[in-house]
């Protein structure tokens, strides 16, 4: 889903009138069509009792129903620290996806942030 | 991002999600035996069975992912979905419809669930994708005896999808193609889903 560009304000019997553009940009929003990405951000903060603790968090798509692809992520907001290893994604599913790290040992503030695109 | 090709030799090629990055146009590559195209799954303690069937016989998603090597440039990594069931294929937008020049209408498997399922399989064929596939491909040193083997295998695979999923038989001078499929599978059943109702 790229930047959203906003079409309203709307009021009634003026421009712009509901159309069949604007109707199925907002329908392709929450059921993606084939090749459509769905972008936004996650940030992980947490602790480690020991070494190899996971920390990790469901992210739900505004998507529903169709089946996505693959789920890429970055770590531009947050470079893993605090003893955070690089984040992995799992439990792909048309309601979202499972973003996580391990951290390497024991650690009171393992953190890491960045961008997701779920491609459909 | 989704795979963009993949090649008989088990070579594929990506985009980077990034939009500034240089591998956004340029894709990045790479083989299927590479250390970094790993399977994962979650833990064995977080998936209460081995086989993603419980036992009412119905399809549990695994959880697994492929994960790709990091790009090297921004370091954004992809996970692909790997852990299909049958549900996926039946009431999601798996099908994709097309008119050619003469407006007659057909349906294609979306191009990049196709090289998804292609990938997996490959990896299952070189061990490293334990779970059995949901869809079984035709393997590649299989086409090679067979008179698919001068057809691209992005041609193959979307010839054979549609006749695995929909039962839909190739037009009557294709009809060869049907022949070399039953010839390579011939107990395969389709699972005749009829991508009218998947796409509704």
């Amino acid at each position: 889903m790229p930047n959203y560009v906003k079409t309203g304000p709307f009021t009634n019997g003026g421009a712009p009138g509901i159309s069949a553009a604007f109707l199925n940009a907002i329908e392709n929003v929450f059921e993606q069509s084939a090749g459509g990405t769905e972008t936004g951000k996650y940030f992980l903060q947490g602790q480690g009792y020991t070494s190899l603790a996971n920390y990790g968090n469901y992210m739900e798509s505004l998507s529903r129903t169709t089946v996505p692809v693959s789920v890429t992520i970055d770590q531009a907001d947050q470079a893993p620290t605090g003893g955070a290893n690089t984040p992995g994604a799992q439990n792909l599913t048309s309601n979202g996806f499972l973003v996580f790290f391990t951290v390497g040992s024991a650690s009171s503030a393992a953190k890491t942030g960045g961008n997701f695109t779920i491609q459909y | 991002m989704e795979l963009r090709s993949i090649d008989k030799d088990g070579t594929f090629a990506w985009p980077c999600h990034t939009s500034d990055c240089d591998f956004h146009d340029d894709l990045l590559t790479a083989h299927i035996s590479h250390s970094t195209v790993q399977y994962q799954r979650p833990s064995r303690g977080e998936v209460a069975r081995r086989l993603p069937i419980d036992a009412k016989r119905r399809w549990r998603a695994s959880g697994a992912v492929i994960a790709l090597p990091p790009c090297l440039d921004c370091g954004s990594q992809t996970f692909l979905k790997a852990d299909f069931v049958p549900r996926d294929l039946l009431y999601d937008n798996v099908f994709l419809r097309w008119q050619d020049e003469l407006g007659d209408h057909g349906y294609l498997v979306r191009p990049s669930l196709m090289r998804s399922f292609r990938l997996i399989a490959m990896l299952h064929e070189i061990g490293k994708f334990p779970e059995q596939p949901l869809l079984p491909m035709i393997p590649v040193s299989a086409l090679a005896r067979s008179p698919l083997a001068e057809l691209s295998l992005t041609q193959v695979d979307k010839l054979w999808l549609r006749w695995l999923l929909t039962g839909k038989r190739c037009l009557p001078e294709l009809s060869w193609i049907d022949d070399a499929f039953h010839e390579i599978a011939p107990n395969f059943r389709p699972f005749s889903i009829d991508p009218r109702k998947a796409l509704q």
